[in-house]
């Protein structure tokens, strides 16, 4: 799944067949390297759904089991949002300095959340750990 | 306005700019390579 | 693995933290002449406003220089200012434009950049030179391979009689001569 494929998509309440709102983009813990929640606009009960509260990836909506998954953001994923965490549009980095150019998506596992590559404007990178994103870009270690 | 108002403010921006151009050039340096000496030995000691 | 880099190629580098945040802009190179190598660099901020920093970065916390950020474990790397270099020998002793004298007295030409090794260490192993009339034609730019230690000062640099003959044209020949000198053991260079 990319980044750019979930953006958008409707979220629907499996328990009451309800959109509860829409896909606005995703949160990443850049140390892990994992999709740690989901942000979703358009819910009155806030507007983060935790990874863990998805129930499914379909090709046209993600699934939860009740309206009440969408909530505030919390713990480790309030912290991200209140760092530079948006990953598009920011350049890509190595740990040892280089510039890799500009990430336009990211591709992620549908079951777990593990980020499994990196897309740039020059190409896709997807033999590289996360490190660290940040106010100047997203710092990649590659596999030698 | 007197002519005196003219001389003090003419002399007021000359001590301005006398003040303020170094302090800008210093902070506008620009980098390179600078050579430190361990101790800070005289400049003289290659002779 | 090490690679040979320009010294003032990093000036006006971005310093960046694993985490991937922005520090600023790497401002000097300091070279701490004793040991042959550079030891740190200051820092100014990023944009037009921005001035020096207090804070500098120590040799010892650069994680990586790659060729187009210098990349730092985190925040907590730095050392202040005043520990890398002296106020004055910040302001004053910019060894780019420096003439390049022999032992004898003789002018080679002006100091144009510094060829660092950067490794585990940044050793500094040779400098860029316009020449003067001494190494004709006058006003070329040259290569000097010159590892290990000089006497050098914000005002001149000064090298054995015997290196003018040593200066080469490119990159290539300046590799293979530093790499032929510093095989040869510290006490045992015969430029000394």
């Amino acid at each position: 799944m990319r980044l750019t494929e979930i953006d958008g998509r409707r979220v629907m309440a499996a328990g009451t067949a309800v959109t509860v709102g829409r896909v606005a983009g995703v949160v990443i813990d850049p140390r892990q390297g994992i999709v740690v929640a989901l942000r979703v606009k358009g819910a009155p009960s806030g507007d983060t759904l935790r990874w863990a509260d998805v129930s499914g990836i379909g090709a046209d909506a993600v699934m939860v089991a009740s309206p009440d998954a969408v909530g505030e953001a919390v713990d480790r994923t309030a912290e991200i949002l209140g760092t530079k965490h948006e990953f598009v549009g920011k350049r890509l980095l190595t740990d040892t300095g280089s510039d890799l150019g500009l990430v336009i998506d990211v591709a992620f596992d549908e079951q777990d959340g593990a980020v499994t590559a990196l897309h740039t404007e020059d190409g896709r990178i997807g033999d590289a750990d996360l490190i660290g994103c940040g106010s100047y870009g997203v710092v990649v270690r590659r596999h030698a | 306005m007197d002519w005196w108002v003219w001389i003090f403010v003419t002399m007021a921006i000359a001590v301005l700019a006398a003040g303020l151009i170094p302090a800008i050039q210093r902070l506008r340096r620009r980098g390179g390579v600078v050579v430190h000496q361990l101790g800070n030995e005289p400049k003289g000691r290659s002779r | 693995m090490s690679a040979l880099m320009q010294a003032t190629a990093l000036v006006g580098r971005p310093v960046v933290t694993l985490a991937g945040d922005e520090i600023g802009q790497v401002k000097d190179v300091v070279y701490t002449v004793a040991d042959g190598r550079v030891t740190g660099f200051t820092l100014a901020g990023r944009g037009l406003l921005a001035g020096p920093l207090r804070r500098a970065l120590p040799w010892a916390g650069v994680h990586a220089v790659g060729p187009d950020a210098v990349m730092i474990r985190d925040e907590d790397v730095f050392t202040d200012r005043d520990e890398l270099a002296e106020r004055t020998e910040l302001r004053d002793h910019n060894l780019i434009g420096g003439t390049v004298l022999t032992e004898g007295g003789t002018a080679l030409g002006t100091v144009d950049d510094v060829v660092l090794d950067i490794g585990a260490s940044a050793d500094v192993v040779g400098y860029r030179l316009v020449t003067s009339e001494a190494i004709p034609p006058a006003g070329r730019s040259v290569l000097l391979p010159l590892p290990g230690k000089v006497a050098a000062s914000g005002e001149a640099l000064v090298v054995p009689e015997s290196v003018a003959g040593l200066v080469v044209d490119d990159l290539a020949e300046f590799t293979a001569a530093v790499r032929s000198v510093r095989s040869v053991p510290e006490g045992e260079r015969s430029c000394a």
